[in-house]
């Protein structure tokens, strides 16, 4: 597992085989898949989800099943079992053959945590795993040698719907479109020249340190890994940005009147991911173990948000300017958003990088706002009180972008006149 | 269902350690575990990983600056040798309300362990928990 873990040392962008990889939480993960839901339907959005799951999991299984010699459908099935055991994605069986099978699941990252997070309060009364769907059918297609986009996966039972696991129904179906691929070579023609910003000398090492300690990280007995106080994923970063952008054109030719929401809860999925992740690291005690206790101070927060991003496979995001109380100016040559964007679609209209936007304001809020040495607890009435108790003392701008063609992304965050910061 | 977690945290009082709630995904699985009276004689926090994988746990060395083990139902001690930092994982197999019960019990086993490593290590050594 560990060897097909690769990072662009000098962009902080990673791959995982050949396909752009990144960590996301649980907490991101739930999140991002009910705004794309509460956008489209579920309907559409689980479509979504599994049509993007099945684009981006294909690309990863053949290049490791030869990678690693696995020729027949068992072996390649096997591959793909401990594949998605291995990046934090819960255990699935899979039975298949052309002319359809079944996949069971147990302990789904998606569905298991839903359970988790959720379950006590809320009934669910559809399926949450369509990204497993989505691995599953491109599994069957990679194993079997089937055509692309031609599986179709249906997820009938799952733990979130207090089922006791989960179970997908696999079957030919209509042959999806086959949209432009965004692998390494994609990617690697969207990459601008690096550079380094303020405090290096603090991030860089602490950036290796992370990086030394996720990598042997992989999944426990039950496929899931459990660490700074998430559960967390290693993950196709296509996922995440196709669902996104293809939610934002779907909303924008159906009800152009609410991009403008559909945008702010994606830049709250930055909000979610700093708070709970990056929140989880900094207290965590293999942080305290590789940098040190917390000082309160913000400085230290901020900086230490730069190496988590790094490692985590966001980008090289950079300071470039940081004024404790007042403003903070990100940069970086790339992200994870920007070369998808670009590669798939060309340039964009104006900036779009909505979690690095949303995630720049978080890090100004954690490092000015929580009290860290008090050594908080990262609880939903928390979050509730950092972001949604109001308006936030910050907006975030980002003047420049590299999916629109910028030779850097810049996001400026400044305090709201009359805030307390 | 266990009593929701009081506003000013959770801290559960041993014989040799006390524990206390800290942040975790899922309710209650990690504890700061603090040592009562540290034993005279312990060196370093780093002796109790040999002590402990003598009574069954298994060590997993990820990064030098973190010493992780292994309960055997499957529990994890984090310890911080620089700042005396000791963090109890516990299992998710174990019911919520149980948690924290189980996060003492192996904090108390702790306190034997480390009194029993200090009486083994020469005399005059310090302990280095960070209080």
């Amino acid at each position: 597992m560990s060897s097909l873990r690769r990072y662009l040392p000098e962009h902080d962008l990673m791959y995982f085989g050949p396909s752009p990889a990144v960590y996301h939480c649980h907490h991101f993960n739930l999140f991002l898949d009910q705004t794309i839901d509460d956008a489209l339907g579920f309907e559409a959005g689980s479509r979504l989800r599994f049509l993007a799951g099945r684009e981006f999991a294909a690309p990863l299984l053949a290049g490791v099943a030869e990678q690693s010699g696995a020729t027949t459908p068992a072996e390649r099935l096997e591959l793909a079992s401990k594949l998605f055991a291995g990046m934090g994605h819960g255990r699935i069986q899979l039975s298949a053959d052309a002319r359809g099978g079944d996949a069971k699941g147990s302990f789904l990252h998606y569905g298991y945590s839903w359970s988790q997070k959720y379950g006590q309060i809320v009934k669910r009364k559809q399926p949450a795993d369509a990204f497993g769907a989505g691995f599953a059918a491109a599994a069957a297609e990679v194993a079997l040698g089937l055509q692309p986009e031609s599986m179709a996966a249906h997820e009938t039972e799952c733990v979130a719907m207090k089922a006791p696991g989960c179970t997908f129904q696999l079957k030919p179906g209509e042959r999806g479109v086959r949209l432009p691929p965004v692998g390494e070579a994609e990617v690697g023609k969207q990459i601008n020249p690096t550079f380094n910003g303020l405090y290096e000398e603090v991030i860089q090492p602490i950036t290796k340190g992370l990086r030394d300690f996720t990598a042997p990280v992989q999944g426990d007995e039950r496929g899931l890994v459990q660490a700074f106080g998430v559960f967390v994923t290693l993950h196709l970063a296509g996922y995440y940005n196709r669902i996104s952008y293809e939610a934002v054109q779907q909303v924008e030719k159906k009800a152009p009147q609410s991009v403008g929401v559909l945008e702010d809860l994606l830049r709250e999925s930055g909000h979610v991911c700093v708070f709970n992740t990056f929140g989880g690291i900094l207290l965590s005690p293999e942080w305290e173990g590789m940098v040190g206790p917390l000082t309160g101070e913000p400085l230290p927060i901020v900086e230490g948000c730069m190496a988590i991003a790094r490692a985590l496979g966001f980008g090289r995001w950079t300071i470039a300017e940081f004024e404790p109380g007042k403003r903070l100016v990100v940069r970086a040559p790339c992200s994870y958003e920007s070369v998808f964007y670009r590669s798939r679609y060309g340039k964009a209209p104006r900036p779009n990088e909505y979690f690095l936007q949303g995630a720049c304001l978080a890090i100004a809020q954690l490092a000015h706002r929580v009290d860290w040495k008090a050594k908080p607890m990262l609880t939903q009435e928390f979050y509730n009180a950092l972001f949604r108790g109001g308006p936030l003392p910050w907006k975030v701008e980002q003047p420049k972008s590299t999916a629109c063609g910028h030779t850097i992304s810049e996001v400026v965050v400044t305090r709201n006149e009359g805030a307390r910061a | 269902m266990p009593e929701p977690i009081p506003p000013g945290g959770l801290v559960l009082e041993g014989e040799r350690a006390r524990v206390e709630l800290e942040n975790s995904c899922f309710e209650r699985i990690n504890w700061r575990c603090t040592l009562r009276a540290p034993p005279g004689e312990l060196r370093s926090l780093a002796a109790l990983v040999p002590a402990l994988a003598a009574r069954g746990y298994s060590e997993l060395k990820r990064v030098p600056t973190v010493l992780e083990v292994f309960h055997p139902d499957g529990h994890r001690v984090a310890i911080i040798p620089t700042t005396g930092r000791i963090q109890i994982r516990v299992s998710m197999n174990v019911p919520e309300e149980m948690r924290g019960g189980v996060a003492l019990q192996i904090a108390e086993e702790l306190g034997v362990v480390a009194e029993e490593a200090a009486a083994a290590s020469p005399a005059g050594a310090e302990v280095t928990d960070g209080r």
